[in-house]
This record gives structure tokens, sequence and C-alpha cells, in this order.
């Protein structure tokens, strides 16, 4: 279970109550110190403490709230082959948290897909496989 | 999610959601430690997750808007021009545009100073704190690229 008494909750729930956009609350989340102490939980349980939130503890109150962003802002700060599906399975779903869906589209919009390319080892074959995608964020 | 209907002079949809959550203890909390940080504006109404910023300059206080692209979309929709800030008038809009090129914040300039280095006198909506009458950089939003428009 993820300690969520690590988080700069006054910090961070000053910028949370200040944006108006949630590119505005994940720039300044993703600067914050104890987001990025968070982000180095492994990505499942931060996504299973996510998942957790969305549904025992649906918007219900401001503290819930900061958490939720928090995790999703430590997401956006791990490997994004750890994230990707999780990113894009909320980027589709409208779940409690108002932003979250944003968020989710934000990441993968800034997480560009470069090429999808199939490159056999050992093999000249270079035909397109969705399999395979390098992505540069 | 309530959403309301938002849309351009030319019938362009405008994504917005009406937030209804209320201000509790915790966040009564946060708020009296920021208006701490803001000695020298006034807040003009309290929380309110009914609208945001953009909602409060271009939807009558009705909604968020949270979409930046959207704010372009009303701009260039609506035809309103660029100002140079040596013509800036009461009325006026202005818009924070952060070095990523998102329009984080806006408001309307309720006086636009005088003088060779004007310091003009906005109303705006601080996230789901209130509004706020403050001096233009005197605000928690990213003011290094701060532009100005009207609506001809």
């Amino acid at each position: 279970m993820i300690d969520f008494s690590i988080l700069n909750l006054d910090n961070l729930g000053e910028w949370y109550l200040l944006a108006n956009t949630p590119d505005y609350l994940l720039k300044h989340f993703t600067k914050d110190k104890s987001i990025k102490e968070l982000s180095k939980s492994d990505a499942k349980e931060l996504i299973e403490n996510y998942r957790n939130l969305e549904e025992l503890y649906p918007d219900v109150d401001t503290k819930m709230r900061i958490s939720a962003y928090a995790l999703l802002s430590s997401l956006t700060l791990k490997d994004y082959k750890d994230v990707l599906p999780f990113f894009e399975e909320l980027s589709e779903n409208s779940g409690p948290y108002t932003w979250a869906r944003n968020i989710a589209r934000h990441y993968l919009a800034t997480v560009k897909i470069t090429k999808v390319i199939r490159r056999d080892l050992g093999s000249e074959e270079f035909p397109n496989d969705p399999d395979i995608k390098i992505l540069i964020s | 999610m309530l959403k309301i209907i938002v849309e351009t002079s030319i019938r362009t949809q405008i994504d917005n959601v009406q937030n209804s959550f209320g201000v509790d203890e915790y966040a009564k909390h946060l708020i009296s430690q920021h208006k701490k940080k803001y000695k020298e504006v006034k807040f003009k109404s309290e929380f309110s997750s009914h609208y945001n910023c953009h909602g409060c300059t271009f939807a009558n206080r009705r909604t968020n808007i949270h979409d930046s692209q959207d704010v372009t979309t009303i701009l260039f929709d609506d035809q309103y021009e660029l100002v140079e800030m040596k013509d800036v008038l009461a009325g006026d809009i202005v818009i924070y545009v952060d070095p990523a090129g998102v329009l984080e914040h806006s408001g309307t300039v309720i006086d636009p100073g005088s003088g060779i280095i004007r310091n003009p006198l906005i109303l705006s909506k601080w996230g789901q704190l209130g509004e706020v009458i403050h001096r233009v950089a005197d605000c928690p939003y990213d003011s290094s690229n701060i532009e100005y428009y009207r609506c001809l």
C-alpha cells in the first residue's frame, strides 16, 4: 500500500485549488518533490491505489482528489512501458475524477509514437508491425 | 459530470464541466493559507467549483472550460483581436500563456492603468478559489507572456 503521508499535501493542495486547467495542475504536481518521491513506487502499485481510490472514494473530498491527481501525476513520471495501457484505458473512460481523462490524454499526446516497426533479429524484413512501438517523450 | 451548451459565434461546441463539489474543512485550510500569500489583492467572492477562470471570462460564470485549445477556438471564432499593451482598455481580455503555449489563465481588464509603464488591474477567477481583483502580474500564474485581446 502506498504511503500517502510522504505527499506534501498542503503544497499540492494549493496548486490543485488554483488550477484552471489540468495542464497547470500536472505542471506543478510533477515538479513537486513529494510527487517525484511517490513516483519511485512500483507502477503496478500506484495504478492499484488509483483504482482503489476510484472505487472506494469516488471524489469524496479535497484530500482524496489531491491524492488521486498525485497518483496520476506520479504515474506520468514512470517508464511509458509500465503505464501506457493504463493511460490508454483512462483516456477512454470517464471516471469519478474530473481531470483524470484530461491527464491521460495529455500524457498520451506528449509521449509521441514516432515509429511503428518490426525488426526481426537476423532478418532483412522490415514490414510494419503494430506490436512494437518506439516511443520518445 | 454536468455539461452545458457553450458555443462560439459560429456554433463550435466548447467542452465544459459544471462541478458541484463544495468547500470542505481541508479546502478552507488551504484557502486561508493561500490568502496570506497575496496581501495586495482583493478576494471578491468565495470558493466555487462551478466555474473557473475561462468560464468566468468566456461563459458568464456558468461552467468550467478546462481545455486551452477551446479558449484558442473561442478567441478565433469570436474574432478577438490582439491588442498592444499601450492600447488596452477596460473590458479587454488578458490571457496568461505559459512557455509550453498553454493558456493557463484568463481575466478581464477593469482598469488599464496609465503612464508609460502600465500595470493593469484585472478581475479573474483563481481556479476553485473565488474571483480576485489583482494587478496583472500579482497572481499565481505565469505572467512572463501576457496577451491582451478585444472582441470587436
